[in-house]
């Protein structure tokens, strides 16, 4: 975020005086009904797609819920059930495994790597970012990676065996699987240009200042680049927390959830269930999984400060 | 249970039809049925998913593939008789369960739904969906389109048990498939490896694939459920479970025998070993196809509706021997499933039914079926036809029904008939593994099941498992483990079925299976089923 | 320990910001460098202290020979224009920034800091956030920091520029009370001449990459070598006329087409050469006088007329803005220490002019022909 500037004409009076959440704005009778106006859509949609499902899954977590006939209230069967189920117990092992590794390979290598970066000269750097801008992502980074990931005749393979390295089984590795689904987010670097956006924001000053102030590489990096970036990182990590234990598409699209149930997620878990007609099975999960991201999520926004200037 | 039988069907269907599945997170689905499509365009919408009945094709889509203005002429000739009715095309995956499960659930449903895929691919799993209200009662149309009457008497015995539940019908029969394994014919005779009997075993099988086996060419392709259908061949799915009527759950899993560690040690060394395997766990459908077609894999198996495609279709098998310029037959061999080397046998042959989304109100369903019986039972079947012989001048590309469920292998205004696409043996191999004894099904003894149970998801790990793990897997531990989770989450359960009935239906059921082995392989019996029978299951049913 | 600088240039792609300068800075001397903006003044400064890499020349602190040498390891101290305060340190971890970089024993930073802060008043502030503060108290953090430690040199980038009047004044007390304190050679950036002559022991006058003149502030004001130190020192700028030399027997005339005036004798040794060609004639606003208040004898040659168009009053007394007469009017602007009635808008007035200050500069080299 970039620094404040103070225009030159106020006064050190004034300047103290002002807050930093200036006076609100007054708005005309007619302006303030436009603002509802805009607002009330966005709190219906709120509503409708965001709460009511949610408060409509913790209903049905309590039922027998089928799709035709009459339901009924089961009280706590569906989590009691749940709880003891050893696939839950495994999915959510899975899960949290692939979340840390996803954060620390996809989240935390973005932020040295765009750090570094920003130290490179400008072509490097538009090298670079060219790169990963190729279109990698949807659909067809799926088929791409199943082909880059076959153990016969993938590209991977290859590159194991120029390497010198033993032969790799990728997807069909099941102690390995999680990291060979995440590895592709690694090269994709999406979080990474976010962080560039950022860290080229920062006042150039403030590097110069460092370096005249005695501070080396790391020092710079350690006392400016990476608290102005905070802001950043912390909505971003909010987002891979969540992201990552929802994880479904890719691993269900790649691996199928294997080898056996190596990397079946929560959410793919849920799914089948869900398909399997296990309504109130299925949304118990979810609730299961609410809780845990709400907890978490919790946790981390009460002990982590955001705003570094405050 | 004949899971796996269901499995290449569900996998051939998919090909032919079906791309990608409505992936909808659960909570968005509870809220979705207000998105569904607009119905009411017309006075009566149909709405497919492009099965069995696709919207008329446009002028590009027939000229891309001929044969389809027979399809367009005789739809066009229904429509004409039936005013006001349209045709809506949706991108819903109805071959995926999770797929169509959820759009049910959601109100998005097509009006034709496939009964099989929301039963999770087991007849007693559809039924329950069935009861559970996930598909109409289309027992009106039967009666009004006197589908009885139209039936041989074989397909009629394959599909009514399955399809009547008390005085409702499941599913509308439009075609008969079954599970099978092509092999590259031309192959075998250049290596002078001598081809299988039509009795042909597991052994027989796992001797073919190594053989086949070649640089640049594995001898058998292998989705996951591979690792089931060699213990499913060998009887797994009547042996692996026992009636428990004592427990809150009815069933349990049983899988102790180290006859199914045996087979599966020996699958996997067919796999790890031999390298015989053409098998990846990111593989599907198309893979396998592209492999088999392309040669690098000499033995599949398929399904034999969709084993017929003609030259024309790019990836079907009769181009390639069209590549290979030799004839069809030359080219091409099959056999059915392979029988256990314990005297074991399947006959998958099954009668394919449309079924009918829950939210279709009487008249749709009515002119829904209507439709389904003019194209596929009616005269516009021979309309149909007729019009893609016209255009194409191609046998193969009309003859693609393999077994008829009314018997037709002419049809009006085609000169030929099935032989001449396919060749005489094809046919008779055919009809002498359709004409197999069939074992009783479990859905037609057993009681209903309205409540929802342990589903696959733990012995399907199994297989995933013993496939693609190349090492330190133990197979008994794989498969104790499947079972042992299957029976703590079976714990978690209620049957709706109370004990007495349950029981008094087990016992006729495993009374059927008794008298049906005594009779149809006693070697089976003898040395397998009577032992298992007099152990596990009569202590269990008291 | 002296500060040198031989030869030194900066080439940015295709242009050249620092053009072959040369100049020293002597042990306890403040040096103020000033020019228009993209004059080269700030890239010299970023150059000595290592921000940017020399394409030419070479930069000594005393004995050592800096141009490699990364700006961490050169010693140096510099505040920024927009003072380069870190937001998310506490104003203790921002003037402590410098002696942690260099591992200075936690001991002496925890005594002093609080001094440093107390130096310029901020010793309250300590624990607060930059965020808090006023623009004067940032900057006054900023000086702090460089204060903390002892560089070999002080380098300040237009530190004033982001406040407003007032500040100004007692910033510049605070800086000089740094220097003071120090006693190390410092170079001063600004763009204001104003703000030079006040703060410089000596200014630097640059443009287009080059130095145009360095010297006190007394000896740029009098004694310009080019028409440009001339014109940007001094506050209005000097009025600049161009004239026709002409010589009448002994007598060396300025003709213009507002006036005509005699020359003082003193000056003809070095605009003879001139004699017959035009001229650049500048006189400073403060050389004109009120014809009866002026303090030399006056008469009708040094006499310049012109029509009064605005009065500005000032705290010493007032600028008078007036156009001369004649057909090319040219507009030109006179400093009283009087106050000028209002009354004489619009009214044609006669000014005398001081010409023994006054400045002529070659029309093609601008150079001056008197101080060169």
């Amino acid at each position: 975020m970039a620094e404040r500037t103070i225009p030159g004409g106020q006064t050190e009076e004034a300047i103290q005086a002002a807050p930093v959440e200036s006076a609100p704005l007054r708005l005309s009778r007619r302006s303030r009904i436009e603002k509802w106006m805009f607002i009330i859509p966005a709190a219906l949609f709120q509503l409708v797609w965001g709460w009511f499902p949610l408060v409509f899954a913790f209903a049905l977590s309590f039922t027998d819920a089928r799709v035709r006939g009459p339901i009924s209230f089961i009280g706590l069967q569906s989590y009691t059930r749940m709880w003891g189920d050893p696939l839950l117990g495994e999915a959510f092992r899975v899960t949290f495994i692939y979340a840390a590794m996803s954060i620390v390979l996809t989240f935390v290598i973005p932020i040295l790597v765009a750090v570094l970066l920003m130290e490179m000269p400008p072509r490097v750097m538009r090298w670079m970012m060219l790169l990963w801008f190729l279109p990698l992502s949807g659909i067809a980074s799926t088929i791409l990676w199943k082909y880059m990931y076959n153990p016969e005749y993938g590209l991977m393979q290859g590159i194991v065996r120029l390497l010198g390295l033993p032969e790799q089984r990728f997807l069909n590795d099941p102690n390995l699987v999680l990291f060979w689904l995440i590895f592709p987010g690694i090269l994709l670097f999406g979080p990474g240009l976010i962080y560039m956006a950022a860290l080229q924001g920062i006042p150039s000053s403030y590097y110069e200042a460092a370096e005249v102030e005695g501070a080396g590489f790391w020092r710079k990096i350690w006392t400016i680049s990476l608290p102005r970036l905070r802001p950043v990182i912390s909505m971003m990590l909010t987002f891979a927390i969540i992201g990552s234990l929802q994880e479904f598409y890719w691993p269900q699209i790649m691996s199928g959830g294997g080898p056996g149930s190596a990397s079946r997620t929560v959410v793919m878990y849920l799914y089948n269930l869900w398909g399997n007609l296990r309504f109130g099975d299925s949304t118990t999960v979810a609730i299961f999984l609410f809780a845990i991201i709400m907890v978490i999520t919790v946790i981390y926004r009460t002990f982590y400060k955001e705003d570094p200037d405050a | 249970m004949n899971k796996q039988n269901l499995m290449s069907r569900r996998q051939f269907l998919k090909t032919a039809l079906a791309t990608s599945a409505a992936v909808l997170p659960v909570t968005s689905v509870l809220a979705s049925s207000a998105s569904a499509p607009a119905r009411v365009q017309s006075e009566i919408t149909i709405i497919t998913s492009g099965w069995p009945l696709t919207p008329m094709p446009t002028a590009e889509e027939i000229e891309a593939d001929k044969a389809r203005a027979g399809y367009a002429e005789a739809l066009q000739t229904w429509l004409d008789e039936n005013p006001g009715v349209t045709f809506q095309q949706v991108e819903v995956n109805i071959w995926d369960q999770q797929a169509i499960v959820t759009a049910i659930s959601g109100g998005t449903a097509p009006t034709y739904v496939f009964p099989t895929s929301i039963g999770g691919w087991t007849n007693a799993g559809a039924r329950n969906a069935f009861v559970q209200g996930l598909m109409a009662d289309v027992g009106p149309a039967i009666e009004k389109y006197g589908l009885i009457g139209k039936l041989t008497p074989g397909a009629l015995s394959g599909w009514q048990p399955i399809n009547e539940i008390g005085d409702a019908y499941m599913s509308f029969p439009i075609d008969s498939g079954m599970d099978v394994f092509h092999y590259r014919r031309d192959l075998l005779n250049e290596l002078g490896i001598e081809e299988p009997p039509l009795d042909w075993t597991w052994d027989d099988l796992i001797a073919l694939a190594k053989a086949l086996t070649a640089e640049g060419r594995q001898g058998l392709a292998a989705p996951t459920w591979m690792a089931e259908a060699i213990l499913s061949d060998h009887g797994f799915d009547i042996l692996s479970q026992v009636p428990s009527p004592q427990n809150g759950w009815n069933w349990m899993r049983d899988t102790s025998d180290p006859k199914w560690v045996e087979l599966l040690t020996e699958y996997r060394k067919l796999v790890f070993e031999d390298k015989a395997v053409y098998s990846d766990v990111s593989y599907t459908t198309d893979n396998f196809t592209n492999a088999f077609v392309n040669g690098a894999v000499g033995l599949m198996r398929t399904n034999v509706l969709g084993a017929f495609g003609s030259a024309a279709q790019e990836n079907s098998m009769a181009a390639m021997a069209n590549r290979i310029g030799k004839p069809y037959e030359e080219v091409i061999g099959f056999r059915g499933i392979p029988r256990g080397d314990n005297g074991y046998f399947s006959n998958p042959i099954y009668v394919g039914g449309v079924a009918i989304g829950p939210d279709t109100n009487d008249e749709t369903l009515d002119k829904a079926l209507g439709a389904v019986d003019y194209m596929f039972l009616g005269a516009g079947w021979d309309l149909q036809k007729a019009g893609q012989y016209a255009a194409t001048q191609d046998l193969q590309a009309v003859f693609n029904y393999p077994i008829p469920i009314d018997g037709k292998y002419t049809y009006e205004g085609v000169p030929g008939a099935f032989e001449d696409a396919w060749g005489q043996r094809t046919k008779d191999d055919i009809l002498y593994y359709a004409g197999l004894p069939k074992a009783p099904d479990e859905a037609l003894y057993m009681p209903v099941e309205q409540n929802p149970g342990p589903d696959n998801q733990a012995f399907e790990d199994a297989w995933s498992t013993i496939n693609y793990v190349a090492d330190e897997v133990d197979p008994a531990a794989v498969l104790k483990q499947a079972q042992d989770t299957w029976n703590s989450q079976a714990a978690g359960f209620s049957s709706s079925v109370d004990d007495a009935a349950f029981i008094d239906g087990a016992k006729t059921y495993y009374e059927a299976l008794d008298a049906f082995w005594k009779d149809a392989s006693p070697e089976f019996y003898e040395s397998t089923f009577k032992p298992w029978y007099d152990s596990k299951v009569l202590p269990a049913l008291g | 320990m002296e500060i040198t600088v031989n030869n030194l240039t900066k080439r940015f792609e295709d242009k050249l910001a620092v053009n072959d300068i040369s100049f020293s800075i002597g042990e306890h001397e403040f040096l103020v460098l000033v020019g228009p903006s993209g004059c080269g003044k700030t890239t010299t400064l970023r150059l000595l202290a290592g921000l940017e890499m020399t394409s030419a020349g070479e930069i000594y602190f005393g004995e050592r020979r800096v141009n490699d040498i990364r700006p961490k390891d050169r010693n140096v101290a510099m505040v920024f224009q927009d003072y380069a305060v870190f937001p998310h340190l506490t104003v203790f971890e921002n003037i402590a920034y410098g002696l942690r970089s260099r591992r200075v024993a936690r001991n002496i930073i925890q005594e002093s800091v609080p001094a440093a802060a107390k130096t310029f008043r901020i010793d309250h502030l300590l624990k607060r956030k930059p965020r808090q503060l006023s623009g004067g108290e940032r900057q006054r953090v900023a000086l702090a920091r460089a204060l903390v430690r002892d560089a070999d040199i002080y380098l300040y980038d237009e530190p004033l520029s982001n406040l407003d009047a007032q500040l100004r004044h007692q910033a510049r007390e605070d800086i000089l009370a740094l220097h003071q304190r120090k006693l190390r050679p410092s170079i001063y950036v600004t763009h204001d001449q104003s703000e030079a002559m006040a703060l410089g022991d000596r200014i630097a006058v640059m443009r287009g990459g080059k130095i145009e003149q360095i010297g006190t502030g007394t000896e740029l004001y009098e004694r310009p070598n080019n028409q440009f130190v001339a014109f940007f020192i001094g506050t209005p700028s000097i009025n600049l006329f161009q004239v026709t030399l002409r010589g009448e027997g002994e007598v060396i005339w300025a003709d213009s087409s507002a006036f005509s005036i005699r020359l003082p004798e003193e000056l003809y040794p070095k605009i003879r050469s001139h004699v017959g060609k035009k001229v650049q004639f500048g006189i400073r606003p403060e050389d004109l006088h009120v014809p009866k208040r002026a303090p030399f004898p006056v008469d009708a040659d040094t006499m310049i007329g012109g029509v009064v168009n605005v009065i500005e009053p000032s705290s010493t007394g007032s600028s008078v803005y007036m156009s001369t007469l004649g057909e090319k009017s040219q507009d030109f602007v006179a400093t009283f220490n009087l106050r000028l009635p209002a009354t004489y808008l619009n009214k044609e007035i006669e000014l005398a002019m001081n010409l023994r200050r006054a400045h002529v500069f070659d029309l093609e080299t601008e150079k001056s022909l008197l101080y060169s």
